[in-house]
């Protein structure tokens, strides 16, 4: 029997209860004191009910939705680096007290804030309650954001692939199922259930391919090769998706995938609660020091950008605010819509904590997380499945990276073409769907042939989190305007855009200094780079100087718009302090409810 | 039947959750992309009071009755502020 303290059960278990108790109590008290939900009172959806963007939607079909809608490779990758950086403490710690005390008021002060400015969305409030130029500066960074999240997605899938070939089969065998079931629906007008019944027989039949055909093998180009290799066969992939209308591939993917996504969220969780009794124990080490043992992260501020979406994300507050707001039936759903599946999205963080404290080696990409959750699952059911377990978490990873990347790429095309839309001249031409998408997916592969993945990734959390932060001050502002309470989303905001601002320019200095001095490489997995660049004859210093530059332009380009977004987010706030005569950021809240700012 | 009922309400959350879990988005998508259509539509018939004389006014006519029910929440689209953020939906 082992020591049940020596495996991640426990942890696991304490996470949850806490999760319970936060949602109970203080989720519970914020949405009393703070917002005073009224479940008579009409929602946008209500209100504005036009059966087509503004419609009400059942709380449980919402909470769904939104669960789909946040959860991507974010909360996997995330803890997986951070436990491998620091050791399984801090990791866990910043998850749960992140979203207990952050991450939930995020989505669900964002959803709040667009249903009380009847439905809209965060660039439009962004606009009446700061002005013009703070809205330019959120699409600005948005598009940046965009980027980033295309360059960190590519790289995890490439290198995921690589390390479990037979997982291509399967991604390209349910894209394919996809087309099929798109078809069979929407031309041939089949009954759904037979539909979905002929599209899992083809996932399953992508599965068992995906375990006998292992070819080509990993690395079969060199580990550089391959991953670049793979990267590219991604963006094709991606860019496909990004073009073509949504239900001809995206929607039917994204349909069929769920199945296999779900029954693997809860694999793991049931083989982590388990693990008393398969005998898995946690191998990492607790702590490994303040600063990180892959990259020289200091665990100030590097953790609380590394584990992104696990704890916080900026992406929540821009779902909770673009569509769910919009079909939300009673104020009182809020709470269990917004918050409820920002909890339980950070149960997939536990899940992915679990799986990789169960393993020792040390991987610079999400293929611990592989390892780790077949480890736990083949203990529990039968040892002799860890392959079939490698193959079928592998292909979960690379479900969870395509569903939202092939969004994320659509998305930066939507945001240029709307940056050049009123622009005259050649530069128009940017907005070209086919343009737009390959530029985002050509500097995506920029990005990732320096094979500095776990800087990259820093970039990323960052303007993850520091999205969230401008999410959590807008509130602020918001509840400040409307003499409501705001400290609980004043001092959280406070708190992450030091942070991530302050990781931001951590990254960008290490690039910078990099820059001046490339002799050696920045960590193990860039030394692939210079190998790569060595063995075609190329000297690597004037590349990887040329490459640091450029992401120092990012990282700095990132600062400056974050910081005049602060100042813009924080003078608002004042000058409502001071418009409302408010010296304090608590206080008693008025009796009476709040409404539009039409009525005040 | 007060039992049936009981049951239905039991087991809806769950089956809600997946409905919401695996189609809601792309019936959202759907109902958007009709939303656009129907922008469309409504242009082209109504083009000619805007200044945009697309279709004759004869055909015009005879289609504004079905127009009509659509008008205000068609109007109350158009005028609302929307940018990007609108379109995430995740």
């Amino acid at each position: 029997m082992v020591d049940i303290l020596s495996t991640p059960a426990p942890y696991i278990l304490a996470g949850l209860i806490l999760y319970y108790l936060g949602y109970r109590f203080y989720a519970k008290w914020i949405d009393r004191g703070v917002w005073s939900p009224d479940p008579k009172r009409p929602t946008p959806a209500v209100m504005y009910m036009d059966g087509v963007e503004f419609f009400p939607v059942n709380r449980y079909v919402l909470y769904g939705f939104q669960f789909k809608s946040v959860a991507a490779l974010g909360p996997i990758v995330g803890p997986v680096l951070a436990v491998q950086y620091w050791g399984w403490l801090p990791a866990l710690l910043w998850i749960v007290i992140g979203v207990i005390f952050i991450g939930w008021t995020q989505d669900y002060s964002a959803m709040f804030l667009s249903v009380r400015n009847e439905g809209r969305s965060f660039g439009p409030i962004t606009y009446n309650l700061i002005g013009n130029r703070a809205r330019t500066i959120l699409l600005s960074y948005l598009f940046i954001y965009f980027l980033l999240i295309t360059a960190a997605f590519v790289y995890t899938l490439a290198a995921t692939v690589n390390g479990f070939p037979g997982s291509f089969y399967v991604i390209f065998g349910i894209l394919i199922s996809g087309i099929i079931l798109g078809q069979l629906v929407f031309r041939a007008r089949w009954n759904i259930l037979y539909a979905t019944a002929v599209g899992l027989a083809l996932v399953v039949i992508s599965y068992i391919a995906g375990y006998y055909i292992q070819f080509p093998s990993s690395n079969f180009l060199g580990t550089y090769g391959s991953i670049m290799f793979w990267s590219i066969i991604y963006s094709v992939i991606l860019a496909i998706a990004a073009i073509i209308p949504l239900p001809t591939l995206i929607l039917p993917f994204n349909y069929l995938a769920f199945y296999p996504a779900i029954v693997s969220v809860a694999l793991i969780i049931l083989s982590a609660l388990l693990s008393p009794l398969s005998g898995v124990t946690i191998t990492r080490p607790m702590f490994n020091g303040f600063i990180g043992n892959i990259a020289s992260f200091p665990l100030w501020p590097m953790l609380f950008v590394t584990i992104a979406c696990g704890a916080i994300s900026g992406w929540h507050s821009l779902v909770s605010s673009g569509t769910t707001s919009k079909q939300l039936e009673r104020e009182i759903d809020a709470l269990p819509v917004g918050g409820g599946a920002m909890f339980t999205e950070s149960i997939v963080a536990l899940s992915s904590f679990a799986a990789i404290s169960v393993i020792t080696a040390t991987l610079p990409n999400a293929n611990g997380f592989v390892f780790g959750a077949a480890t736990l699952a083949s203990s529990l059911i039968g040892k002799q499945l860890y392959n079939a377990f490698t193959l079928f978490f592998g292909a979960f990873l690379l479900i969870m990276g395509v569903t939202v990347e092939s969004l994320v790429v659509r998305y930066w095309r939507l945001v240029l073409s709307d940056m050049v839309s009123d622009k005259k001249g050649a530069i128009r031409i940017l907005g070209n769907k086919y343009i737009s998408t390959a530029i985002v997916l050509i500097l995506a592969l920029a990005l990732i042939a320096t094979f500095t993945f776990d800087y990259v990734w820093e970039y990323f959390g960052g303007t993850n989190q520091l999205f969230a932060a401008f999410a959590l001050l807008l509130v602020a502002v918001y509840l400040t305007k409307v003499r409501r309470p705001s400290w609980y989303t004043l001092i959280p905001g406070s708190f992450m855009i030091l942070t991530t601002i302050s990781a931001i320019a951590y990254t960008a200095y290490v690039f910078l200094m990099h820059g001046f001095n490339p002799s050696k490489p920045l960590t193990a997995l860039q030394g692939l780079f210079y190998n790569y660049l060595n063995s075609i004859g190329v000297t690597p210093a004037p590349v990887v100087s040329a490459f640091d530059i450029i992401a120092f332009i990012i990282g700095i380009t990132l600062v400056g718009l974050s910081i005049t977004m602060g100042y813009y987010l924080f003078s608002s706030l004042i000058k409502y302090r001071k418009e409302r005569g408010i010296s304090r950021t608590s206080g008693n809240p008025p009796k009476t409810m709040i409404t539009n700012d039409k009525n005040k | 039947m007060e039992r049936s009922l009981k049951i239905r309400k039991k087991s809806n959350p769950l089956k809600e959750f997946m409905y919401g879990f695996a189609l809601h988005g792309n019936v959202t998508y759907m109902l958007r992309t009709r939303m656009y259509m129907e922008h469309l539509f409504m242009l082209m018939t109504l083009g000619d009071m805007l200044g945009f004389p697309i279709l004759p006014p004869y055909y015009s006519l005879r289609l504004l009755p079905y127009m009509v029910p659509n008008i205000k929440s068609w109007k109350m689209r158009m005028l609302r502020d929307r940018d990007f953020t609108d379109l995430i939906s995740g």
